[in-house]
């Protein structure tokens, strides 16, 4: 135990530093992309606050057709283009550039459905206030979805941090790529098992705050 | 004249809810509309402050027509204060941020002078205490009228009532009620759209009988609950009067 935590313990921690910096960095640019993206889908729905059928209908297509590549094969296409963004193809900042593109989509759609929870009455409540749509929606439909915003975070979070895990097989540095370097190639089956549970163990405490914070910030209950 | 409704038609995919409808309001006057369910009665209030687009007809306030395209109904929404049945405030703030919310966005009001009449009108209302506390510990009948307050932030010259005791409990409808009527008897200008037939009576200076989408009797609330000059008023008001059976 003592040999293996020497041989092992400062990769393993350096590991779990590289996947929390891909995790937490992907997550947040992919929230500058998705939150508007998702924003825009609900705002243009034509019953939404300013609809625009042509706008919503090429945002919903663009979505689709992102979210439907498997995330091993678009972490392989987008190589070309992430050289381009990051200069190399291996290591944790190569892996944002795919896990960005496919996070965008996916937290576009879970903002979108977070949205659209959100009861017409206080809406309309608040248009026939006189309030503009980017009133509302900064006023209204943001801070009235912030629970399940929330929630939608945590589980955006988690779900970044498996893809994160896949790109290991193409070098993208972090527990992943360990997990497989020794695990799988090295037969290492121990470390495999560790890097396992210290990934368990970061997701449940993903969730667990996401939880949390979703309760403290929900006054509607 | 301070809102005059002309010719108005508004359709649904088609079906037609609302044809040719003329309607005036003056200052001050307090009209109560009345029908069956799903006369097109919370359709009108919509309308008028477009919530609804209308197919034809006009409807104009002080003057200005409302229904063309260029209109600012911002600027238009902030002079008709609507209240919904179902209360509608933002569950996320509390009654006086739900209050302080469109007067300090909208109208760009400082928070100190919008909290001075938020915290009279709460007052008024009997809501003096409940200022900080969240939409979900109000009871509907303090829900419904902390949703009034909100609208009378906006200081409109025209309140819309859209059935605002539906959803209560009958032991809550009377506090609701006694709002509205100090609100007349202050004289603002409203329409109010109620199944409260002896609310009616106390209320308005003329009620409005809508059946089938289109305005069958208007008269003074004395006249049209004892003796309605159309069949269908009559009818209708026949359904009401579980006390006289014939």
């Amino acid at each position: 135990m003592d040999e293996f935590l020497r041989e092992f313990a400062p990769m393993l921690a350096e590991g779990l530093l590289d996947t929390l910096y891909m995790t937490l960095f992907s997550t947040f640019l992919a929230y500058v992309l998705g939150l508007p993206v998702g924003v825009l889908l609900v705002v243009t729905d034509k019953d939404g606050l300013k609809p625009h059928a042509a706008l919503n209908r090429v945002l919903g297509i663009v979505v689709n057709i992102l979210r439907s590549i498997p995330f091993l094969i678009l972490l392989i296409a987008v190589i070309p283009f992430t050289r381009f963004v990051v200069g190399t193809t291996i290591g944790s900042s190569a892996t944002v550039v795919p896990l960005v593109i496919a996070a965008a989509p996916f937290i576009a759609r879970l903002v979108e459905s977070s949205l659209k929870e959100i009861d017409r009455g206080a809406i309309e409540a608040a248009t026939a206030m006189g309030a503009s749509p980017w009133q509302i929606v900064y006023k209204v439909l943001l801070p009235e979805a912030r629970p399940s915003l929330i929630l939608g975070a945590a589980i955006s979070v988690t779900t970044i941090l498996s893809y994160s895990a896949m790109a290991g097989i193409v070098g993208g540095g972090g527990l992943g790529d360990i997990a497989i370097r020794y695990g799988y190639y090295r037969y290492r089956t121990n470390v495999m098992l560790v890097t396992v549970a210290i990934l368990v163990i970061v997701v449940q405490i993903f969730q667990e705050v996401g939880a949390k914070a979703a309760k403290w910030g929900d006054k509607r209950l | 004249m301070l809102l005059t409704v002309e010719k108005l038609n508004k359709a649904y995919d088609g079906l037609e809810v609302l044809r040719n409808i003329d309607l005036s309001v003056e200052k001050g006057e307090v009209i109560v509309v009345i029908g069956p369910s799903g006369c097109g009665k919370s359709t009108l209030l919509r309308c008028i402050n477009g919530l609804e687009t209308i197919r034809s007809g006009s409807i104009s306030l002080n003057g200005e027509l409302l229904n063309r395209p260029k209109t600012d109904w911002s600027s238009v929404r902030q002079k008709i204060g609507m209240v919904f049945q179902s209360y509608d405030l933002f569950g996320h703030l509390t009654v006086m941020e739900n209050l302080l919310l469109a007067p300090m966005k909208v109208r760009h009001e400082d928070r100190k002078t919008a909290r001075i009449r938020a915290e009279a009108l709460l007052e008024r209302v009997g809501l003096g205490d409940k200022s900080r506390a969240y939409p979900r510990q109000l009871s509907g009948g303090q829900k419904q009228r902390a949703a009034i307050v909100r609208a009378l932030m906006m200081e409109p010259e025209i309140m819309l009532f859209d059935e605002v005791t539906a959803a209560l409990d009958p032991e809550m409808v009377r506090e609701v009620l006694d709002v509205i009527l100090e609100l007349a008897r202050d004289g603002m200008t409203m329409i109010i759209v109620t199944h409260e037939m002896q609310f009616a009576k106390a209320v308005a200076d003329r009620v409005v009988f809508i059946d089938g989408g289109e305005i069958v009797e208007q008269n003074t609330p004395e006249l049209f609950f004892t003796n309605p000059d159309t069949e269908r008023a009559k009818r209708f008001l026949n359904i009401f009067q579980f006390d006289t059976p014939k």
